[in-house]
């Protein structure tokens, strides 16, 4: 790993460990440290927010339908979730007849491992990422593309039509929408001039007219269909209707994972809502501004500068209304055909990215 | 120039028609839902609703109209002594045939056996869902001073 810097959380660890065998700090103990961070905040952030973001969905969802949503376990239906984990748990594990044993099994792992890693770069809060990568943005990026081969594994070693649909599906969409979702990222980056997710935050510290998205007028030209186009792809990656087309429920029963049952089920089940999370966590870091608030005071020398729970509470804030807004279209756009999508992707998305990229060079070239 | 003028206006169309979507699904989640909590929540039922019956069973005199009248023979009674005085020991609907035509009201002549607006029985077998309306302890059986906590329509032909 190449870090930029050791941020301070990992750092605090590493030196603590370090002192604790007696040892001078090494990169050992920070990679150490960056675990540490990496896997707190899966369980204290991550998971329950899936969760919550399941459960979130079912209300929305629900609402939107004029239904009450999830209300039966625990207040307002909260422990759902929690309830259908439990439920997914104690379900059998079916591996049917045909099926490519070791592939089949490992398959949901590759996902789920891609989609929680992604949350290692995200800077929850000054300070409080896991490891503030150089190369942040293409790592996260990357990691779609990992998640991509878990699903092809999955679709390929079910030996069912409908798996093999959905996998084909998955392949042709999100292989497709990485180059307007590269793209769309290669803006800010290209911007800010650096990849780190946390040097793109700071570069926006400062009021709401600091960030990315508007900084200024021929910016915003750029930046605007850069910040659609980012969003809309990433949509498509994360296989959220209306480019569901991967697990399409009304045409290919359950897409790529018809055949998996109990955890192994739930371990595609989970990753979709992680990230759906992380990539909006990436949205508000490349446009909105990440940690920094609207007014400006996280700025430097301003009042809540460095103060990591101002900055958690904003982070979570942007997330979360991305997050909802991804809720709200999955139940207002219907699923669009397979040649739609590859029509949107090839014939709208890629020819306004590289406008949005032209335009952006051109105007940091021109200072 | 025209192809381009197309496709910028196919996108906008897209842009426009998602944003106007939104704006019809978005306003519903800050509308009361419409499900009825249904164990807990009863829906309102209009009084002429069909529904099972409510049986009034010291006004019953066991004359076997309502047994006879009945299209589907669901109705079973057993009575105990003769003419007006006879009082019913058994008084059976099967609910397993009853199809709620009301019929079984119309020829009562101490106007005893009402439609009621309950709609929910459950069983697990045939067995259970034939109920025996003399026993007292049936909520849906009224003796002479208890009042019927509900309106009820007459059915009766008198």
């Amino acid at each position: 790993m190449i870090l930029a810097e050791t941020p301070p959380f990992s750092s605090h660890i590493a030196g603590w460990l370090a002192g604790l065998v007696g040892m001078e700090p090494n990169w050992l103990f920070s990679a150490v440290g960056a675990l540490v961070v990496a896997a707190v905040i899966l369980l204290l952030v991550v998971t329950p927010v899936g969760l919550g973001g399941v459960y979130l969905e079912r209300k929305l969802a629900g609402r939107m339908q004029n239904r009450r949503g999830p209300n039966r376990v625990g207040p307002y239906g909260l422990l759902q979730s929690l309830a259908d984990g439990v439920k997914l748990l104690a379900k059998e594990d079916i591996l049917q007849r045909g099926a490519d044993s070791p592939l089949f099994r490992f398959a949901p792992y590759l996902v789920f491992m891609a989609a929680f890693a992604g949350f290692v770069v995200l800077p929850f809060a000054p300070g409080l990422v896991a490891a503030d990568l150089d190369v942040g943005l293409f790592y996260f990026l990357a990691l779609i593309a990992l998640e991509t081969v878990g699903i092809v594994m999955a679709g390929w070693s079910s030996n069912n039509k409908w798996s093999l649909l959905g996998a084909m599906r998955e392949v042709a969409q999100v292989v497709s929408y990485e180059l307007p979702l590269g793209l769309a990222a290669m803006c800010p980056a290209l911007a800010v001039g650096s990849l780190s997710l946390v040097a793109i935050t700071d570069y926006q510290a400062g009021p709401i007219w600091k960030w990315l998205l508007w900084r200024d007028i021929y910016w915003a030209i750029a930046m605007v269909p850069a910040f659609l186009l980012f969003y809309t792809a990433g949509l498509a990656a994360a296989k959220r209707a209306p480019f569901d087309l991967p697990e399409a429920e009304s045409e290919l029963t359950a897409g790529f994972h018809t055949e998996y049952s109990g955890m192994r089920f739930g371990m595609f089940f989970l990753p979709e809502y992680a990230m759906m999370l992380s990539l909006s966590a990436v949205t508000s870091v490349l446009f909105l501004g990440g940690y920094h608030d609207p007014i400006g005071l996280s700025a430097p020398g301003k009042l809540f500068d460095g103060v990591w729970w101002w900055g958690l509470l904003w982070f979570f804030l942007k997330t979360t209304f991305l997050f909802l807004t991804q809720i709200a279209l999955r139940w207002t756009l219907p699923r669009i055909r397979i040649d739609q999508v590859m029509y949107l992707c090839y014939k709208v998305l890629l020819p306004i990215g590289m406008g949005s990229l032209l335009l952006t060079a051109a105007l940091r070239l021109l200072g | 120039m025209m192809a381009l003028r197309n496709w910028a206006r196919a996108v906008w169309m897209g842009l426009k028609t998602t944003w106007i979507g939104l704006t019809i699904t978005v306003p519903y989640i800050f509308r009361r839902p419409y499900t009825l909590q249904y164990p807990e929540e009863i829906p309102e039922i209009p009084p002429t609703e069909r529904g099972l019956h409510v049986f009034e069973i010291d006004k019953c005199i066991a004359c076997d109209q309502c047994a006879k009248i009945c299209p589907v023979d669901c109705i079973t009674i057993e009575a105990e002594g003769k003419g007006k005085t006879a009082r019913i020991r058994t008084f059976e609907i099967d609910y397993s045939k009853c199809l709620f035509c009301a019929l079984c009201c119309e020829p009562c002549p101490t106007e005893c056996i009402h439609m009621g607006p309950h709609f929910d029985l459950v069983g697990y077998t045939r067995d259970e869902v034939i109920i025996d309306y003399a026993d007292r302890e049936n909520p849906r059986v009224f003796s002479g001073e208890e009042k019927i906590p509900y309106e009820i329509v007459s059915f009766s032909r008198k």
